[in-house]
């Protein structure tokens, strides 16, 4: 594989297997093209209609703990692999955040798991997650998606 | 006061299934607590009617008192939620946006629910102060997806959302208050207590705050319940020094994270949802259907009023036009202090007539509903339609730790530095 195929990999991350499968990928890919690699990862799922904001605040807590601990895990992989990553974790729309933030950062690649963003009705549909199917379609950038 | 097991089972069977269907759907749990209450109070009507009275579902003594334990610690939360700081920077701003955004909705309800609807000026009160509200929580949530939270912007917003809010408890507070030497005297306890609570808890925190046994929290329980026993004396209501004394030790709290989240459990896991249970089995279905003009008309009423008051002036403190809409539609959201405001009408009534309360049961069905109507409709449009735009909201960034060095010479790999974390919540 060329050297330059790829100069800046993002991949998606939300802690689930997929994601993880998808991130080891990345990571190989990184290490063999020596691309900088970024994860990101989308907090999403604050209580709409909050009716106080304690629910809100406790909420926020520990997703950011939660995205906090997965960064670190996925940090002390890629030292392993001798590949710096920049981890970042952002409020929004999952879809709209991670599409926006590639064509920002201007991606080469973005990989993304099967399923792991999906919910479980459409897992159960056989569905292959209409996250990767989105994300695949409104990508400024080459897409993997891994299985 | 006899406990009946098989009704505390119910009712914490019913906040655990609006635990698990806020927590499947993202919803807030004090939304779907209050939906919960009023599906499973109507269907144990209608089983009340066909099978006995028995299958009705009532707030039992105990649980009234829970219920009104949660509505006053909720309060209290809110007011030690706001930051002093923001507020003295943005006071002009927040406090007039703020005040207005009370005020007009406060005296358009009341007018029409007095002139137009015909009810009496108690009911018309209650409906004028539970479409006065702003729900914070509401707007502190989309705030913090959608990163305003950390701008001036979004800081202004909530201020005045606070100042609001402070307008609906002085209003609930004051509005039906008997005038007397109890008021003086709730009056004056309330002052001192108000002037006093900074100083003495931030001493008795740091003396005592680490213990198990949370003398802290007791002590803040210690003046709220005083002072809301006061108040009740005064014919006001405990919300009220509950939220002051909130306001008064917020820069405190600030400080004391960690007692705040313990708080926050106790009260989330083991009194809100009976409040909101209760709030919601109060709701007649019938009622909804007979109203269901009045619920569209006073829902409409809420956002036109906010839009009179509150637009002019955040276009007078020159935000855009996208921006002005947002914030007057995020103003014009309610939820808690609508409901606390609503189910202080149903069971409280005039002094002079015990028996009747401020408001009947189709009011309050009527009015709780363009309560949790104002959650949801204001949100949704603002969000659709005028959401600024923002540069994503950052949770955390993690910058890249080195790569493990090679080896040395004896072999050794030295030990990889540990990840950069990312900075804790102060």
């Amino acid at each position: 594989m060329s050297q330059k195929a790829f100069r800046k990999i993002l991949v998606a991350t939300d802690g689930s297997e997929p994601a993880h499968k998808a991130f080891a990928k990345a990571l190989a890919l990184a290490a063999v093209t020596g691309a900088e690699l970024h994860a990101i990862s989308v907090a999403e799922g604050l209580p709409r209609f909050a009716g106080t904001q304690g629910e809100v605040e406790d909420y926020k807590h520990r997703m950011e703990e939660h995205y906090r601990k997965l960064g670190e895990k996925l940090q002390q992989e890629a030292v392993k692999q001798d590949v710096e990553l920049h981890v970042h974790v952002q409020y929004g729309h999952e879809i709209e955040t991670i599409v926006t933030f590639a064509k920002k950062n201007k991606f080469d690649l973005m990989v993304i798991g099967f399923v792991g963003h999906s919910n479980v009705l459409k897992k159960l549909m056989g569905n292959w997650g209409s996250t990767a199917q989105n994300l695949t379609r409104l990508a400024p950038c080459a897409v993997l998606v891994v299985k | 006061m006899d406990i009946n097991w098989g009704i505390a089972a119910v009712w914490v069977g019913l906040a655990l299934l609006a635990s698990l269907i806020s927590i499947r759907f993202g919803l807030s749990v004090a939304l779907v607590e209050i939906l919960v209450g009023i599906v499973a109070g109507n269907l144990s009507h209608l089983l009340a009617q066909w099978l006995g009275p028995v299958w009705e579902l009532k707030a039992t003594e105990w649980i009234a008192f829970l219920a009104s334990f949660g509505s006053i610690l909720l309060t209290f939360l809110a007011g030690a939620e706001i930051e002093p700081a923001v507020l003295k920077r943005f006071f002009k701003e927040s406090m007039s946006i703020g005040l207005v955004s009370f005020a007009a909705p406060f005296v358009g309800a009341i007018l029409f629910a007095r002139y137009v609807l015909g009810w009496d000026w108690y009911a018309a009160m209650i409906c004028g102060i539970a479409l006065s509200t702003t729900s914070v929580a509401v707007v502190y949530a989309v705030m913090v997806e959608t990163g305003l939270n950390e701008t001036d912007f979004g800081k202004l917003i909530l201020a005045a959302c606070f100042i609001t809010d402070l307008g609906t408890v002085v209003a609930l507070g004051v509005c039906f208050a008997q005038y007397d030497w109890s008021l003086v005297l709730f009056g004056v306890v309330a002052a001192l207590a108000l002037w006093l609570a900074p100083r003495f808890v931030r001493w008795f925190f740091s003396r005592y705050a680490t213990h198990v046994s949370e003398p802290g929290v007791k002590m803040v329980f210690f003046v709220l319940f005083g002072l809301g026993a006061l108040a009740m004396q005064a014919r006001s209501e405990a919300v009220l020094p509950a939220y002051m004394v909130g306001l008064a030790l917020a820069g405190i709290f600030a400080h004391q994270r960690d007692t705040i989240r313990r708080l926050r459990t106790t009260v989330f896991a083991l009194l809100t949802p009976f409040y909101f249970l209760n709030a919601g089995i109060k709701v007649r279905a019938e009622a909804l259907w007979a109203g269901l003009g009045v619920i569209l008309i006073l829902l409409l009423l809420k956002l036109a009023t906010k839009f009179v008051g509150v637009w002019p002036l955040t276009r007078a403190f020159r935000l855009g036009v996208r921006e002005s809409n947002y914030t007057t539609l995020l103003m014009s959201t309610g939820l808690t202090f609508g409901t606390i405001s609503a189910l202080f009408g149903l069971t409280h009534g005039p002094p002079d007539n015990p028996a009747q309360t401020y408001i009947n049961s189709d009011q309050y069905s009527i009015l709780v509903t363009v309560v949790i109507a104002s959650a949801i409709v204001p949100t949704m449009i603002a969000q659709a339609f005028f959401k600024p735009q923002v540069e994503p909201a950052v949770a955390a960034e993690i910058q890249p730790s080195r790569a493990v060095p090679e080896p040395g010479p004896d072999g050794a790999v030295p030990k990889a530095p540990s990840p950069n974390s990312i900075p804790k919540e102060p």
